[in-house]
C-alpha cells in the first residue's frame, strides 16, 4: 500500500476540458494502465485520488498535480511509463514520487505561478507601472459570485492581498509576456482572467492572449514536486 | 484549415467547448496528404453522436484503410452555431480542423427523422450547397446511411447517394471505387453511375416519382441505365469475421452512453409488429462468445471504461448469454467493471444472472410491456402475458429492487379507451405485487415510473399502412391517463404528440417533403428532436408555405395495393409477409418467435445471406 504524487501537464486543446472531466479521465487512465489502485468501500466504489486546485477552463498548465492511493508499492519509473502509454501527448505525467506528506495537495499549494502571453503591442513599462500599483497600493475590484442560495453576492478584492509577484517583459517577437505569482487561499485566489480584465479596463488594448500555469508552489516557494 | 486563433478567442463563451476540439484518446490523426478524406457526420450534438456504436465502428474501419482518413463532425449546438456564423468560421473536422469543403466525402448517419434539419444546417455551416444538383466535381460528395435510409426519399434532393443496410463491406467498396475514379480525373456523374451498380447503393437523381391526381404514387421511373430498379439492403454474413474496432474514442466530457459496447447479435426473431429494427435487421446473426470476450478485453484496456454494455435488440435471446455474462464477470469483477444488459426481456431472463450483475453496481429495472391489455399486446405481437410481466416483477421485488420503469405506447392500431386504461391497471398491479408480499419482505421505497410514447407507424413494418392517431387523440389519451393515475408510488409521463406527429410525417414521407424540410430549416428549425428547440409552429408554416399536406403522410390509412415511397428497397422480408402480419394483427392473432420455427418472412430466401443461422440450427 502506498500513495503516489504525480505532476502532469494539460496543454493544447485540452485546456477546454473541465476539472471534473480531467478527474474522471485520469482515473480511467489508471485503469487502462493496469495499475492496482485502491478503491473506497461501499455500494459505489471509487478510486482514491485527490487533486490540486482546479485549473480554470481555457488555461494551459505544465504544473498540475494529483495523488493516488495504491494497493501495492510500484516502481516509479515503470508507473510513469505505463501511465504515459495510455495518455495523450497533451496530458502526460511529468514526474511521480511516493507521497509521504499527510497534508492535502490543496493545503500545500500556497502559490500559483503563471505565464501570460499577450499578443498585442502594449508598452511594457506602462504596464509594469500599473502592476506596481497593484502590488503596493493595491487595486480594488469586485467579484460577483452566486452563493448557496443562488443569489448574486459581490465581494471586494484587493490585488495587494492576492498577488505575490507580477512583471511584464517584452518578448522577442514584439509581444508582451507577463509573469505572475498569485497567492492561493482557501477562500479562492485571484484568477488570471480577472487580472486581464483589470489591464483592459485600465486602457491597455489586448486582442489575444494565452495563459500557461507554470507550477504550484509550497509556502517556501518551492515546487510541490 | 479554419483560423484556429479566431476559434480560440471565442470558444470559451460557449457551453461545453470540449465538444468542438477533438484530441480525444484513440482519435486518429493522419497526414493530410492522403487519397481520401472522409468526414463522418452525426447530425446531433457531440454527446449524442459519441454514444453511437456505429460511429466508432465505421470511424476505425475507415481509418484502418491506409489511404483513407476519417474524421468526425457533429452538429454544433445553437450557441456555437451563432459563434461560427458571426465569426465566419466554417464547420470543420474535429481531428484536422479543416473545413468540410476540403473533404472528399461528408457521410451522414441518419438515426432519427428529427435530425434532418441538422443535416442541412451542417452542410450550410460547412460551406457546402445543400442540394445535390448544386454541387459540382470539386465539392465533397454527400452520402448517408443508417436506419432512416430505409425510406430515403425526403432527403432525395440533398444526398448524392445512400448506402442501404450494413455498411462495413459496402463503404470500403465505395471508397475504393472513388479512389479509382479520382485517379482518372473525377467526374461526379460518372462516379455516381458506377456506384449505382454496387449492391446497396441508391442514387436518387437516377429516379423519378410520378404521382396520380389523388397524390398517391403512380410509379417510379428509372432514369439512368446504371441504376437498379430494386435496391437490396446489404448485410454482413459473418459477424465473427467482420471488422470490429479494438479501440474506441474516449470522450473527455460526459456523453450519453459512456461505456464499452459489445454487440451480441444483429436482427431479432421476436417479430413485434411496430418495430422497424426487428424487420430490417433480419436475419439474426450472433457473434461467438469467444469473439465477444476478445473484443471486451481490447476495448476495456484501450478505454478504461467501468461499464460493459451488452447490446442487441433483445439480449435475453442471445444463445450463450449466461456463459458470456459469467465469463465477463469473472474477468472484471475485481476491476469494479460492471456489466449492463439494456435490452432485456425479463420473461426470458434467469434472475441469477441479473443478481450477479448487480453485485458491482445496483441500478433500476426497466420493463417494456408496450401495451396495457392482452388484446393490444396480441395486436403488436409482443407475445407477453400478464403473468410473464408480473412474475419477473415480483421476483425483482423479492431480490430487493424497488424502482421500476414501465414503457408503453399509445395510439396502437385498434386501440380503444379500455386499452389505454389498461396502462393504469397494469401499473397498479405492479404496485400491488410490491405490497402483497409479507410485511417483513417489504423494504425500500417503491417508485413506479410509467411512460407512454405516441405510436409512429414505420416503413417495413406490418403497420406501415396504418393511420397515426391525430394529435388530439394522443392528447386525449395521455391526459386521461395523467388524470387517472393518482398515486404517490406511481408516476406517469408521456412523449410530446407534436414531435411524434412530425416524426410520422417524415418516416413515411416521399420526395414532396423536401421543399418543406428546406423551408423549415431556412426559417430556423434545428435540433427538432430536442423538445426545448422544437418549434412546431415554424414547421406548420413551412408545410403551408410549400403547399405540403403533412396529414397525407401521417394520418392517412393506405391501401395495401398502394405503391409506397420505399417499395423499391428490398430488405429481404417479403411484402406479403408484412401484409399477412398486418391482417393477423387485425384479428388479434399472434405469430410465434421464429426461433421456434420459421414463419416464412422471406429473408432466408431473398437475401444473399442464405438461410437464417438459427433456422439451420433447428433443422
Amino acid at each position: 500500500m502506498c500513495k503516489i504524487i504525480c505532476k502532469y501537464n494539460k496543454t493544447g486543446y485540452l485546456k477546454y476540458i473541465s476539472h471534473l472531466d480531467v478527474l474522471r479521465f485520469i482515473q480511467r487512465a489508471v485503469k487502462r494502465a493496469g495499475i492496482n489502485a485502491k478503491y473506497s468501500e461501499g455500494f459505489n466504489p471509487h478510486m482514491k485520488t485527490s487533486f490540486g486546485f482546479p485549473l480554470s477552463l481555457g488555461t494551459e498548465s505544465i504544473g498540475e498535480y494529483f495523488e493516488l492511493e495504491l494497493n501495492e508499492n510500484v516502481d516509479l519509473e515503470l508507473f510513469v511509463k505505463k501511465m504515459n502509454s495510455v495518455m495523450p501527448n497533451e496530458m502526460h505525467i511529468i514526474r511521480a514520487d511516493y507521497s509521504i506528506n499527510s497534508e492535502s495537495l490543496m493545503k500545500r499549494s500556497e502559490y500559483a505561478e503563471y505565464l501570460i502571453n499577450i499578443e498585442s503591442t502594449i508598452d511594457e513599462d506602462e504596464l509594469n507601472e500599473y502592476f506596481n500599483e497593484m502590488l503596493t497600493e493595491g487595486v480594488i475590484y469586485n467579484r460577483q459570485k452566486k452563493n448557496k442560495k443562488n443569489k448574486l453576492v459581490t465581494k471586494e478584492i484587493n490585488t495587494k492581498e492576492m498577488i505575490h509577484f507580477l512583471k511584464a517583459e517584452k518578448s522577442k517577437d514584439n509581444k508582451v509576456k507577463v509573469m505572475a505569482v498569485f497567492k492561493t487561499q482557501e477562500t479562492g485566489s485571484m484568477k488570471v482572467e480577472e487580472l486581464i480584465k483589470l489591464i483592459i479596463e485600465k486602457g491597455f488594448a489586448i486582442d489575444y492572449y494565452t495563459i500557461m500555469k507554470i507550477d504550484a508552489l509550497d509556502k517556501e516557494m518551492k515546487t510541490i514536486l | 484549415m479554419i483560423d484556429v486563433k479566431k476559434l480560440d478567442r471565442e470558444l470559451l463563451s460557449v457551453e461545453k467547448p470540449a465538444r468542438y476540439v477533438g484530441c480525444e484518446l484513440n482519435s486518429v490523426v493522419k497526414n493530410k496528404d492522403i487519397d481520401i478524406r472522409f468526414a463522418f457526420a452525426f447530425p446531433d450534438v457531440y454527446e449524442v453522436g459519441m454514444s453511437h456504436t456505429g460511429l466508432h465502428i465505421l470511424y476505425h474501419l475507415m481509418n484502418s484503410m491506409e489511404n483513407v482518413w476519417c474524421e468526425r463532425v457533429f452538429a454544433p449546438w445553437t450557441d456555437m452555431e451563432e459563434l461560427m456564423r458571426k465569426n465566419n468560421i466554417l464547420l470543420y473536422g474535429l481531428e484536422s480542423k479543416d473545413e468540410l469543403t476540403s473533404f472528399d466525402f461528408v457521410g451522414f448517419t441518419l438515426q432519427y427523422e428529427m435530425s434532418y434539419t441538422n443535416v442541412l444546417n451542417m452542410l450550410n455551416l460547412g460551406g457546402i450547397p445543400i442540394k445535390s444538383k448544386d454541387r459540382g466535381n470539386d465539392i465533397p460528395l454527400v452520402i448517408a446511411g443508417g436506419p432512416c435510409v430505409y425510406n430515403p426519399e425526403p432527403l432525395y434532393e440533398v444526398i448524392d447517394l445512400f448506402t442501404v443496410g450494413e455498411a462495413e463491406e459496402l463503404l470500403p467498396e465505395l471508397l475504393n471505387l472513388y479512389n479509382e475514379e479520382k485517379k482518372n480525373g473525377f467526374d461526379k456523374l460518372k462516379f455516381l453511375e458506377r456506384a449505382a451498380r454496387l449492391e446497396g447503393i441508391y442514387v436518387p437523381r437516377f429516379y423519378e416519382e410520378v404521382y396520380k391526381d389523388d397524390g398517391i404514387i403512380k410509379e417510379r421511373k428509372v432514369l439512368n441505365e446504371n441504376a437498379k430498379e430494386i435496391i437490396k439492403k446489404r448485410i454482413i454474413k459473418d459477424l465473427d469475421k467482420v471488422y470490429y474496432p479494438e479501440k474506441s474514442i474516449l470522450p473527455y466530457i460526459d456523453v450519453v452512453h459512456d461505456r464499452v459496447v459489445l454487440e451480441l447479435f444483429r436482427g431479432c426473431t421476436r417479430g413485434c409488429r411496430f418495430c422497424q429494427a426487428g424487420m430490417v435487421y433480419r436475419p439474426v446473426r450472433e457473434k461467438e462468445t469467444d469473439t465477444l470476450v476478445k473484443q471486451a478485453e481490447s476495448l476495456v484496456s484501450s478505454t478504461g471504461h467501468d461499464e460493459i454494455s451488452l447490446t442487441s435488440l433483445s439480449s435475453g435471446d442471445y444463445s450463450c448469454l449466461p456463459d458470456l455474462t459469467l465469463k465477463l464477470l469473472d474477468m472484471y469483477e475485481n476491476q469494479k467493471i460492471s456489466i449492463s444488459l439494456p435490452s432485456l426481456r425479463l420473461d426470458s431472463m434467469t434472475f441469477d444472472i441479473i443478481e450477479r450483475l448487480q453485485e458491482v453496481r445496483k441500478s433500476g429495472l426497466t420493463f417494456a410491456p408496450e401495451a396495457g391489455t392482452q388484446r393490444m399486446r396480441d395486436v403488436i405481437n409482443k407475445n407477453l402475458t400478464e403473468e410473464q410481466i408480473l412474475g419477473p416483477v415480483e421476483t425483482a421485488f423479492n431480490l430487493g429492487w424497488s424502482t421500476v420503469k414501465l414503457y408503453f405506447m399509445i395510439g396502437l392500431p385498434g386501440e380503444i379507451m379500455e386499452d389505454v386504461m389498461g396502462i393504469k391497471e397494469l401499473a397498479y398491479k405492479v404496485k400491488d405485487k410490491f405490497f402483497q408480499r409479507p410485511k417483513e419482505d417489504i423494504k425500500g421505497n417503491l417508485k413506479i415510473n410509467a411512460s407512454a410514447s405516441c405510436f409512429v407507424p414505420k416503413p417495413f413494418t406490418p403497420f406501415q399502412w396504418v393511420a397515426q392517431n391525430t394529435m388530439d387523440e394522443f392528447y386525449d389519451k395521455a391526459k386521461t391517463l395523467q388524470k387517472e393515475i393518482k398515486d404517490k408510488k406511481v408516476s406517469f409521463s408521456y412523449h410530446e404528440p407534436k414531435l411524434s406527429y412530425l416524426e410520422a410525417v417524415f418516416a413515411r414521407g416521399d420526395r414532396r417533403l423536401s421543399k418543406a424540410l428546406i423551408k423549415a430549416w431556412e426559417t430556423g428549425c434545428r435540433f427538432d428532436g430536442w423538445y426545448d428547440k422544437f418549434d412546431f409552429n415554424k414547421w406548420m408554416n413551412a408545410f403551408e408555405e410549400t403547399n405540403t399536406d403533412p396529414d397525407f403522410f401521417a394520418l392517412r390509412q393506405r391501401e395495401l395495393t398502394e405503391v409506397l415511397p420505399w417499395d423499391f428497397i428490398d430488405i429481404g422480408v417479403k411484402k406479403e409477409y408484412l401484409i399477412s402480419e398486418y391482417e393477423k394483427a387485425l384479428s388479434f392473432t399472434t405469430t410465434p418467435d421464429c426461433r421456434l420455427g420459421c414463419t416464412n418472412c422471406g429473408v432466408n430466401h431473398n437475401l444473399i445471406g442464405g438461410a437464417c443461422p438459427h433456422v439451420q440450427n433447428n433443422m
